[in-house]
């Protein structure tokens, strides 16, 4: 029960940088999913079981933050968590080591995906910029970097076990 | 096993899929507002010291980068105080013109509205100038449609959502948007509306009605809680609908929204 209200903050937390650390940080121009980030980063270390409740929560409070239609972000971060659970255990399960570069490459395609998905859901057209595009991929990196090394120094705090693939 | 996984996961995947297909389909707003309004009522401290903080490293930020150049600013500042000091003699007129002018263009005097200032607490996080979020809520008599304005009269949005302590407004910017105009120098009447946070758009405008390049846009004062006077922006370009039966102009904003900190809500008239 603490390990889920801890993971629920963490969620709530991440909502209010997104939504207005963030935007003041950057004046607007360019936003870091942080949210977003946190599910990808969560997805490449959790079972798609244990993180797609997770996942729709933290898209479904994006969603009341940011007052669109609800269910928006919801559907974006559950594809996204499945996509990213289901390549780690596919794809690179095999693999020893790497898991940081891996983990900085399934943000990079969730941020390409959340971006389409997103736009698409929205406006129900593409709003295809690629200066944008690549400026949400840097400034998405930049937030994983720092939240990989923050979630690996606080396993426990972001309910990750040791084992990668087994779960508080 | 690894099939009958796959298979419990896609279950799991199409019934979060369909919840939120159907969310977004019905967009049941009324049934979630008592939910997001919880929802700010807890997140609406946090949301003023993050955005604070925000501001506080964005500003130290921005003097770092520019201490090298504070000896050409400075030198620059006193060369510029020396040439303001010449032209204050001239403002005491200009002034006079001004208001005169204000009065011809018809655009409402600063002092006519009961304002309530607000700082900005939170904004659109796709940054496409779509929402800002404010620190004045129904505990300050803020209600929604109210216009938003910055401090020198113009006009940047109205108030989408309102919660206990905060509020939610939505920008000219937001394609969601749509405002009644005309233009200040033909009496042009039109509908402005947002084109996806890239800019803004007055339609409807009949063949007969005359509009220019350069032309001031302004609030056309009908229907909802807007009063008319308040300016926009600057037209910058003229084109037909598609069917040719509407002229339609893109509209220049007068102020970059993102730079927004402080704002003011109209809540009614002195």
């Amino acid at each position: 029960m603490a390990s889920k209200i801890r993971i629920l903050i963490i969620i709530f937390l991440a909502v209010i940088l997104e939504i207005s650390f963030f935007p003041a940080l950057f004046a607007g121009v360019i936003v870091p999913d942080v949210v977003l980030v946190l599910i990808i980063l969560w997805s490449s270390r959790k079972k798609f079981e244990d993180i797609w409740l997770w996942a729709f929560f933290a898209g479904f409070f994006l969603d009341l933050a940011i007052s669109q239609k609800i269910g928006i972000n919801a559907i974006s971060f559950v594809t996204i968590s499945f996509v990213a659970s289901f390549l780690r255990e596919r794809f690179f399960i095999a693999q020893r080591t790497g898991a940081f570069a891996i983990a900085l490459t399934l943000v990079v395609g969730g941020t390409i995906l959340n971006w389409f998905l997103i736009n698409f859901l929205t406006n129900f057209l593409m709003n295809f910029s690629w200066k944008l595009l690549l400026m949400k991929i840097a400034s998405n990196l930049a937030v994983a970097i720092f939240m990989y090394f923050l979630i690996a120094r606080y396993k426990r705090v972001f309910g990750i076990s040791e084992s990668k693939l087994t779960m508080k | 096993m690894p099939k009958k996984l796959l298979t419990s996961k896609l279950i799991k995947l199409i019934l979060a899929i369909a919840i939120c297909l159907a969310l977004i389909l019905f967009n049941p707003k009324n049934f979630f507002a008592p939910v997001r309004g919880f929802f700010f009522a807890l997140a609406y401290p946090f949301q003023k010291t993050f955005y604070f903080s925000g501001q506080a490293m964005h500003n130290f930020s921005s003097v770092l980068f520019s201490i090298g150049d504070y000896k050409k600013e400075n030198e620059k500042l006193i060369r510029e105080n020396n040439e303001l000091l010449a032209k204050l003699a001239n403002l005491e007129d200009q002034k006079k013109e001004n208001d005169e002018l204000r009065r011809q263009l018809e655009l409402s005097p600063r002092d006519k509205y009961e304002l309530e200032s607000s700082l900005i607490i939170g904004q659109d996080q796709r940054g496409s100038g779509s929402w800002i979020m404010i620190d004045r809520g129904r505990s300050d008599g803020i209600a929604e449609g109210m216009p938003v304005i910055v401090y020198d009269g113009i006009l940047v949005g109205k108030i989408s959502e309102v919660y206990e302590k905060s509020s939610k407004a939505l920008l000219l910017s937001d394609s969601s948007s749509s405002i009644n105009a005309s233009d200040v120098q033909t009496s042009a009447k039109g509908i402005l509306t947002g084109e996806y946070g890239l800019g803004l758009m007055l339609g409807m405008v009949e063949q007969t009605d005359i509009i220019k390049v350069g032309d001031d846009i302004i609030t056309s004062g009908l229907g909802g809680l807007m009063p008319r006077g308040l300016l926009i922006g600057k037209i910058e370009q003229i084109s037909n609908t598609p069917d040719k039966l509407f002229q339609q102009a893109v509209v220049r904003p007068k102020i970059k929204y993102s730079d927004l900190n402080v704002v003011f809500v109209i809540k009614g008239e002195k």
